[in-house]
């Protein structure tokens, strides 16, 4: 639930590298937020899609005005501190089921490479020095770095460590960790092959050719354990035991492979790191030409605090008094950020998040919504540009189909509705059966009474707008709307989990087929068979988030008619599944491209939910913290890296 | 806890004296019972019949009344404001003598008479407010504008209020006074419906546990009171927390919440004055002329408890208002209601910008509950017969 | 006397136990997250679900029957085995032992302040009633209790923190660790939650010691001790105080309990202080079972013991008890 009445900014410091799509609340974008997305992270664990990862962005580079002249001219010191309102289940590097999770095992641990672009070799190098993908697209070989030591004596990272870890943490039963998926590919899951190939390079191999392989190959994102460390618990198939020991759980066998190292953590208050005085990248920066030569002597900070608080207003009262130096700013308070003195506003507009007003068709909800013509008209009810313009003050950008219209595939020629009302009356006599009709202004149904929905949604203060706005538009094309609010777990448990059997369906049969096939919870069955627990028609509030690169996946486990997350009941008309196979088989990117972008266009015209934006995001710093990339940012790809950052006069005005 | 109830009892039994008999609050049980009881019942009724034909036959098509559509709460509401008719009201004006006597009493404190009228000044709006005036609305044209004559930059816009909204509008573009006239008849729903449970609650446990004494089935009157200890020591606002975040926020779980899981003060209080009562020699006259002993429960030990009901009640009320301020501050309200509770919590995350979004409700929220503990001090020292009363009040 | 304490010592345990059956029967009957979130994860990769629930029940021994579930909680809750919260990645004895602290530093000095203060100015007023002097304690008093303690605390951030600078406007936990709980930094950042705190409760202390100490010094044995000549002071002292002690200790736990936690949730909040309040209302918000069951029976112990030590000081402080039909 979210607990502020606000909608929560997110600081996004650094877009993860490890794009899973998973479930969030509008507002709690990046997973860093408040309670919303600790509701999630629980469930997000469980719910990432599989086959929708991608490896991507971050570009320290770019994202670095580096001061050109010499290192000796960045002051080092000082503590930078950030706010958040996300919660962590710590640093475990084996337990990583949120974003916050990862945006802090990531401080301490850098991985493989992060991505600076689109192209397959367009990376900013760490662990991995070389990163290359064959011609016929079906091997990626990586080589280490030679100077990687886990701490506590465990050793280098080796060709050897990745490969244990694969064999007996990533891919065992009994671990069940989280992205195991990513370890196999296709509709067969078909394993990937690794070997050896000497003490530092590691081959890859998939069966056939497919062009996304080398986003989504599985190994720049993971934190390897020591051997030495896992071997007890591997032997005893021990998989509490290894979560909860106390070296993973604060990822403190860390060494030299990251640029802070953890020093105190107070649980629901502080996470503090220092600066890791044998950080492996600073030899880097001088020998390798993509490593900046900030790097020989990053970070600059002493140390590096996360401090969590329960309210976003409190934290920015924190930065206004100088407590504070980074806080996310939600969009509705932005105009209060803009060209004060003692602060500087950071904008990323590449956010990858789809809000959208969910629909119910299975058959619990109004059994109306499965006609197209309805939804068309509550697209035009629910007018996705007043809504950006209006209840997000702009900050936002208008999408019609699960694709930001910044991403690669965006159509050109994607379905869009100008909000006309006349013309949502007309959808709706038009696309409802012919028992449904107007009777003066009100639009009445086959018992003669005004047709009435019911919305669910977490309250916080855009959302409440959103609902208001959809209560009065709905009104005036004569539809009443019963508003519910509830929790961001109740929304999730009640509303959006279906595993329940629908009136007349015995709790045996509600799985698909002959086999009674259960996809997930989320997707237990038919829409007419399974159902929520409590009826709903429309949803605001749960959105996605997805990889940009790779939007295949995404589209296709939210709207395929057997896809884990197709809560809402859709049924397309066309074989999203093998589309998306046809896509990731392709010879090259761009004929895939073509594939994609015919899917999200063919959502753009089924709404299957009404396609609403993607948000901006806004990140206030103190005046005195420099090194930070141009605003608003200039990519996707573009980094907010405090790794880089200083203050100006070597320690925080305070 | 257990032990208070003897003291209460002993401690009194030890210095009542013939001038302490508080011979008016006998009279609270001299009322006609037939008339007034079956007025009540009908009124009852007809407030479920006017329920049952509202959910059952109308179903929310069109108002019920005018353009009232009442809602769950506002039926509560209503059986509450009739209860109060009739066990406050009604006995008042039967009993002139009691009514100056204790009236006489009341207004030596100036200040709670000034703060009766400012309650009864809210009552009477929020009764009336909501039924002439619309409720506020969302618009988004008049996003956060400041209250009348007070220029603010709000969003990097320098605006001035005008008259169309005196006090503000809030991020939502609601007109701050009007939520603030519909959340005085919430709170008032909060406080009021809540502490008619509580006492009704409260007295039956309380006054069974007394009967149960009196006709001697001991293991009754332990098992009620102990579990009245359990309830006492329980961390309830945090149970409220768990319920309302399991089952929902809507107002009327709040306020049942609040009236299931507080009443154990008044029930202990009940319990000791009736035990203590039952000791006297009214009641062993009434029992040695053959009164049973349900007749004496029901005509002497609870009317003589009206008291001290009467105090726990005013207690009662400025506690669950500020309740539910604090339960929509973390997060659990109602959004379709216009609680103060909720425009503050709401109005808290531009508190630095936009002051007047919860400032005003605060300051009103602020002066309900300050003056229900100033009504409620003042009426426990014109109701306690045992205290003086010496020179006015006020400040 | 002797018998009497003895058979409340007895009642408490009886207390505790009913309190561990009762949370255990609310476990067992509602929905359990872990078993829902394992065979979520099995749905995601494509396994069976029904498999990988019967394989968590197995794990959790939730095939056993219902009295060997209840005796094996019954053993890990007598042997302070409380299970592991997932909200904090911690066991639960260690995450309550470290937010205790938290909440006892400010919470001590509340209390310490308020009953000092607030009983000094209830006898006062008392002591002087319908005076100027009572009034404006009564004021005071009101004042304290009417402010939603909310509302105040964001207006002296704003006011104290902000503007002014005067004040931190959040808790960092890392100063007492690096510099002691009682460095000036710590209590420093203490200023304003322990204000904000001390309104309400200082005044609900003040009201009812004056309240109390009203009834008392109209009672026989007061007014034959003043017809006695004792002298006001210890009038007031040794009669009236020891008298009114009674009543308001009686109350004392429970409604500082219920401040406590009412407060300290609202307060931690907005402080950001990582205690009691703040960890009880996340494990609620995310449904940590055993972190919400733990603080649950924490109180409740803390309650029924403190309930227990009223009852003896009862006994103790007032003679005229009669402890013959208990």
């Amino acid at each position: 639930m979210s607990n502020d009445s606000e909608p929560t900014g997110q600081v996004d410091q650094s877009e993860r590298r490890r794009f899973l799509t998973y479930l969030s609340a509008t507002g709690v974008v990046a997973g860093l937020a408040g309670c919303s997305s600790s509701g999630e992270s629980t469930e997000t664990a469980a719910a990432t899609a599989s086959e929708t990862a991608v490896q991507t962005t971050e570009d320290p580079l770019e994202s670095t005005p580096t001061p050109t002249e010499t290192e000796q001219s960045i002051p080092e010191g000082g503590v930078f501190k950030e706010a958040t309102t996300g919660t962590t289940n710590g640093l475990n590097a084996f337990r990583i089921g949120d974003g916050e999770t990862s945006d802090r095992v990531e401080q301490v641990m850098d991985g493989g490479f992060a991505r600076k672009g689109e192209a397959y070799e367009d990376i900013f190098p760490m662990w991995f020095e070389d990163f290359t993908v064959s011609d016929d697209l079906t091997q990626v070989e990586v080589t280490l770095r030679d100077n990687l030591q886990f701490g506590n004596g465990y050793g280098q990272v080796t060709a050897e460590t990745y490969i244990w870890n694969v064999e007996n943490l990533w891919t065992a039963d009994w671990t069940s960790f989280t992205y195991s998926y990513l370890f196999s590919v296709g509709k067969d899951n078909e394993p990937i092959d690794f070997e050896k190939v000497d003490d530092l390079t590691i081959r890859m191999t998939v069966p056939e050719p497919r062009p996304f392989f080398p986003y989504e190959e599985p190994l720049g994102g993971m934190f390897p354990l020591p051997r030495e460390l896992a071997q007890p618990y591997v032997d005893d198939q021990n998989v509490e035991g290894l979560v909860k020991d106390e070296e993973v759980m604060r990822s403190t066998f860390n060494g030299n492979l990251g640029p802070w190292d953890l020093v105190r953590w107070s649980q629901q208050s502080v996470m503090e790191f220092e600066r890791a005085d044998d950080y492996y990248l600073r030899k880097w920066a001088e020998e390798d030409d993509r490593v900046p030569d900030a790097y020989a002597e990053a970070p600059f900070f002493d140390e590096y605090h996360i401090q969590y608080f329960q309210k976003q207003s409190t934290a920015r009262q924190a930065l206004k008094a100088g407590e504070i130096d980074r806080v996310g700013i939600p969009s509705n308070k932005v105009a209060n950020w803009q060209g004060r003195e003692d602060t500087t506003l950071y904008e990323n507009p590449f956010v990858s998040f789809s809000s959208y007003l969910g629909i119910n068709q299975r058959a619990n909800g109004w059994d109306q919504l499965r006609n197209k013509k309805v939804r068309y008209a509550l697209s035009h009810v629910y007018h996705n540009e007043f809504v950006a313009t209006n209840i997000l003050s702009g900050h936002a950008g208008v999408q019609n189909t699960l694709h930001p219209k910044w991403g690669p595939y965006y159509p050109d020629d994607a379905v869009s509705f100008d909000g006309s009302l006349d013309e949502a009356r007309r959808l709706l006599e038009e696309g409802t059966s012919s028992d449904y009709g107007y009777s003066g202004d009100t639009f009445v149904g086959p018992d003669g009474e005004q047709v009435e929905l019911t919305l669910v949604y977490v309250s916080d203060e855009t959302d409440d707008l959103r609902a208001a706005y959809l209560k009065k538009r709905l009104g005036k094309v004569g539809i009443a709307l019963n508003t519910t609010t509830t929790s961001w777990t109740s929304m999730l448990g009640n509303y959006f989990r279906t595993n329940n059997p629908a009136e007349g369906v015995s709790e045996g049969s509600v799985g698909y087929g002959s086999d009674n096939a259960h996809p997930s919870t989320y997707n237990y069955g038919p829409w007419d068979k399974a159902v929520s627990a409590k009826p709903w028609d429309l949803m605001l509030t749960l959105g996605f988030s997805y990889g940009p690169l790779t939007p295949a996946g995404t589209v296709t486990s939210l709207f395929g008619e057997r896809e884990n997350f197709n809560a809402y009941g859709f049924t397309p008309d066309r074989d999203l599944v093998g589309m998306r196979e046809e896509a990731r088989t392709a010879e090259s990117i761009e004929t895939a491209r073509e594939t994609i972008t015919e899917m999200l266009r063919y959502l753009s015209e089924e709404r299957p939910v009404v396609f609403e934006s993607n948000p901006i995001n806004y990140t206030a710093y103190r005046d005195d913290v420099a090194g930070l990339p141009n605003s608003p940012a200039a990519s996707y790809f573009v980094d907010q890296n405090h790794d880089v950052m200083y203050f100006s006069d070597g320690k925080p005005g305070r | 806890m257990a032990t208070q109830r003897e003291t209460d009892v002993t401690a009194r039994t030890d210095r009542e004296t013939f001038e302490e008999v508080d011979w008016d609050t006998q009279e609270v049980s001299t009322f006609n019972v037939s008339r007034t009881a079956v007025a009540e019942l009908l009124a009852y009724g007809a407030i479920v019949v006017l329920f049952a034909y509202d959910y059952a036959v109308i179903r929310n098509e069109h108002p019920l009344i005018a353009n009232w559509d009442v809602l769950s709460v506002e039926w509560l509401f209503v059986a509450t404001l009739v209860a109060v008719f009739f066990h406050g009201v009604v006995p008042l004006y039967r009993n002139p003598r009691m009514r100056e006597f204790y009236w006489s009493r009341f207004v030596k404190n100036r200040v709670a008479v000034a703060a009766l009228v400012y309650l009864l000044v809210v009552f009477v709006i929020g009764i009336v407010g909501p039924a002439v005036m619309s409720p506020p609305e969302t618009r988004f044209t008049n996003r956060i504008v400041p209250p009348v004559g007070i220029t603010a930059t709000v969003g990097g816009v320098v605006k001035t209020g005008t008259w169309q909204f005196p006090l503000g509008t809030t991020a939502e573009g609601k007109g701050v006074l009007k939520l603030i006239v519909y959340g005085m008849r919430v709170s008032m729903e909060v406080g009021l419906i809540g502490t008619v449970f509580t006492v009704l609650i409260g007295s039956v446990v309380g006054s069974l546990a007394a009967l149960a004494t009196a006709l001697d089935i001991g293991w009754l009157d332990e098992v009620l009171m102990r579990y009245v200890d359990v309830q006492s020591v329980f961390p309830t606002f945090m149970l409220l927390l768990l319920l309302t975040y399991l089952f929902g926020s809507e107002l009327w779980m709040i306020i049942l919440l609040f009236g299931f899981f507080s009443w154990e003060g008044i029930a202990r209080t009940v319990r000791g004055e009736a035990l203590q009562r039952s000791s006297e020699a009214y009641v062993t006259a009434a029992r040695a002329s053959g009164a049973s002993m349900l007749y004496i429960v029901q005509r002497h030990l609870i009317p003589n408890s009206a008291n001290s009901i009467v105090i726990g009640a005013t207690v009662a009320i400025p506690g669950f208002i500020l309740g539910e301020a604090s339960l929509a501050f973390l997060g659990f309200s109602d959004p379709t209601t216009f609680s103060w509770g909720r425009t503050i919590s709401a109005g808290q995350s531009n508190l630095a910008t936009a002051w007047w979004i919860s400032t005003f409700p605060g300051i009103f929220l602020f002066f309900t509950v300050l003056s229900f503990y100033y009504v409620g001090e003042a009426m426990r020292d014109a109701m306690d017969p045992r205290q003086q009363i010496e020179g006015g009040g006020g400040l | 006397m002797k018998w009497y304490i003895l058979k409340r010592v007895l009642w408490t345990f009886v207390a505790m136990w009913i309190a561990l059956t009762l949370t255990f029967g609310l476990i067992s009957a509602s929905p359990n997250p872990g078993q829902m979130r394992a065979t979520m994860s099995c749905a995601a990769v494509g396994e069976n679900p029904q498999e990988c629930r019967e394989q968590f029940r197995e794990r959790n021994n939730l095939d056993q029957p219902v009295t060997e579930r209840y005796k094996n909680y019954m053993v890990n809750m007598v042997t302070l085995n409380w299970g592991w919260s997932e909200s904090r990645s911690q066991y639960v004895i260690p995450a309550i032992l470290d937010a205790w602290r938290f909440t006892a530093q400010y919470a001590i000095p509340v209390l310490v302040i308020s009953t000092l203060v607030g009983y000094g100015l209830g006898l006062y007023s008392a002591y002087k009633p319908y005076t100027v002097t009572d009034y404006t304690a009564s004021f005071v008093g009101f004042f304290g209790i009417s402010i939603p303690n909310f509302w105040f605390a964001l207006v002296l951030i704003i006011l104290l923190g902000t503007r002014v600078e005067l004040v931190p406007t959040y808790y960092q936990s890392g100063i007492p660790i690096q510099q002691g709980w009682l460095s000036l930094a710590n209590l420093r950042q203490l200023i304003l939650p322990v204000t904000v705190l001390l309104t309400a409760s200082l005044a609900w202390q003040m009201r009812y010691s004056r309240a109390q100490a009203l009834e008392q010094m109209n009672a026989e044995f007061v007014k034959v001790a003043k017809a006695k000549g004792a002298s006001q002071y210890r009038l007031m002292i040794w009669h009236v105080l020891r008298m009114a002690a009674v009543p308001l200790s009686t109350s004392f736990v429970g409604s500082l309990l219920a401040i406590f936690w009412s407060g300290s949730v609202i307060i931690e909040q907005i402080f950001a202080i990582p205690g009691l309040g703040l960890m009880t209302y996340t494990a609620i918000v995310e449904q940590d079972t055993p972190l919400v069951l733990a603080t649950t029976l924490v109180t409740v112990f803390l309650a029924i013991f403190g309930n227990l030590l009223e009852d003896i000081a009862y006994v103790i402080l007032d003679p005229r008890i009669d402890y013959g039909n208990r």
